[in-house]
């Protein structure tokens, strides 16, 4: 496997990850990470669970009344909600403190293996119905004590706003990678954009997975074998099943779906995740392109994945 | 014969007036109830009534919770033609139009994975 040097790149730091910008015309690629940064700087303002100065951290510090968001935040939590929604509460926004009696309750980089005690108690999170949001008014309220997390959606829309964004005001065509959740927009180079697939994003070029292309929407990958950390010699990950507030059972070790949207890609990955061996059933329903990899590195693709034999 | 009269009018008076608070208090209910859904539809807007619920689906600041669903279980695809309001079907993931082809191990520097 190798890299094509025949597009823009463009590489920064941003939401506890890293952006990688790709254009259609390398001379427009710091212009794209330029715009692209300037939005995700916004999605990062509003939607952080770990700054103490975002709009979603005065949300959860002030839960059980109600708190004026702005457009950002209002969409993020309608964002959110909507996944939820769509995927029958598996991604569900209200597990914030879960992750936190986890240990998870700063930016991942900060999260580190420790001795202090974890209390691995099946504790279902509050649920999504919980969180009223007033669009109209621009605010939401959630009950006393639940805690946000919208980190399974506010990247990916952070992904398709950064490269609607950028195709829009440099006319050309724009990939947006944000740890790994990729969004496309505008016109695609050739055969479409070649994405790499594996287990980690930051993975070099030569990591083991597949190739394929993608012309539009998104492309996302949701893993357990990535933010992983311990308590008290438990392994623990961050991809929570709402109903007991746990890390979910590694049935799947790794989900990528395509999706018209990074958002519903990266939802679709996410709930398949935590749905187990029920997961295949509902993408090929909804017509997902999939790729699952089992604890044994066994793959099952759905729904025009292409096959690795594919490959020339 | 008078007296018989007298008592006659007076039951008329107050069977008049019973009359009027049954009335009164009908009307009142009505006009109460109507106050209070006013106060209400104000008080609780609903949940995310507006982006989240699918276009052409919103009819107020209130939606209609769907039924529980069990997190682990994936919610059943919603029917061909929608029996119930759009409101009430969970929203569906789209494909990408062009859907996914072999990148035939050539990249562009993208990576996906999880992170």
């Amino acid at each position: 496997m190798s890299a094509s040097p025949a597009h823009g790149v463009a590489e920064f730091a941003a939401l506890g990850t890293g952006a990688r910008i790709l254009t259609t015309q390398a001379s427009l690629a710091a212009a794209a990470a330029e715009i692209v940064a300037r939005y995700v700087e916004r999605i990062d303002e509003a939607c952080s669970r770990f700054r103490s100065d975002s709009e979603l951290a005065r949300v959860n510090r002030r839960s059980g009344g109600w708190t004026g968001v702005g457009p950002v935040l209002a969409e993020a939590l309608a964002v959110a909600l909507r996944v939820a929604r769509m995927t029958g509460g598996a991604v569900d926004p209200t597990v914030g403190a879960a992750l936190g009696r986890l240990g998870y309750d700063r930016d991942f980089v900060l999260v580190v293996d420790g001795d202090g005690e974890v209390r691995l108690r099946p504790e279902p999170a509050p649920g999504w119905r919980t969180v009223e949001l007033d669009e109209r008014r621009g605010r939401v309220r959630i009950p006393r004590g639940v805690e946000l997390d919208l980190g399974a959606s506010a990247k990916a829309l952070a992904a398709d706003g950064a490269a609607a964004r950028a195709a829009g005001a440099l006319g050309c065509g724009v990939l947006v990678s944000l740890g790994g959740d990729v969004a496309v927009a505008g016109p695609p180079p050739p055969g479409g954009w070649a994405v790499l697939v594996t287990d980690h994003h930051a993975a070099g070029p030569d990591a083991p997975g597949e190739v394929v292309t993608l012309g539009d929407g998104g492309l996302a990958t949701s893993s357990t074998t990535v933010r992983r950390w311990t308590r008290g010699g438990v392994t623990l990950h961050h991809i929570l099943d709402p109903a007991t507030g746990l890390p979910v059972a590694e049935h799947w070790r790794t989900v990528s779906v395509a999706a018209s949207s990074c958002v519903d890609a990266n939802a679709a990955a996410t709930a398949s995740v935590i749905w187990g061996a029920r997961a295949p059933d509902w993408l090929a329903r909804h017509h997902l392109p999939a790729r699952l990899v089992d604890g044994r590195g066994e793959v099952v693709r759905v729904a025009g994945w292409p096959q690795p034999e594919d490959d020339g | 014969m008078r007296s018989h009269q007298q008592a006659a009018s007076e039951r008329d008076r107050l069977l008049r007036r019973l009359r009027g608070w049954t009335t009164a208090s009908v009307i009142g209910a009505f006009g109460l109830a109507g106050v209070l859904s006013l106060v209400a539809a104000t008080t609780f807007p609903g949940r995310s009534a507006h982006a989240s619920a699918p276009s052409g689906s919103q009819s107020g600041s209130s939606t209609p919770s769907p039924a529980p669903t069990n997190a682990s279980t994936p919610p059943t695809a919603a029917p061909e033609t929608p029996a119930t309001p759009a409101a009430e079907d969970p929203p569906t993931p789209q494909p990408p139009a062009t859907g996914v082809g072999s990148g035939r191990g050539r990249h562009s520097g993208a990576v996906s994975g999880g992170s």
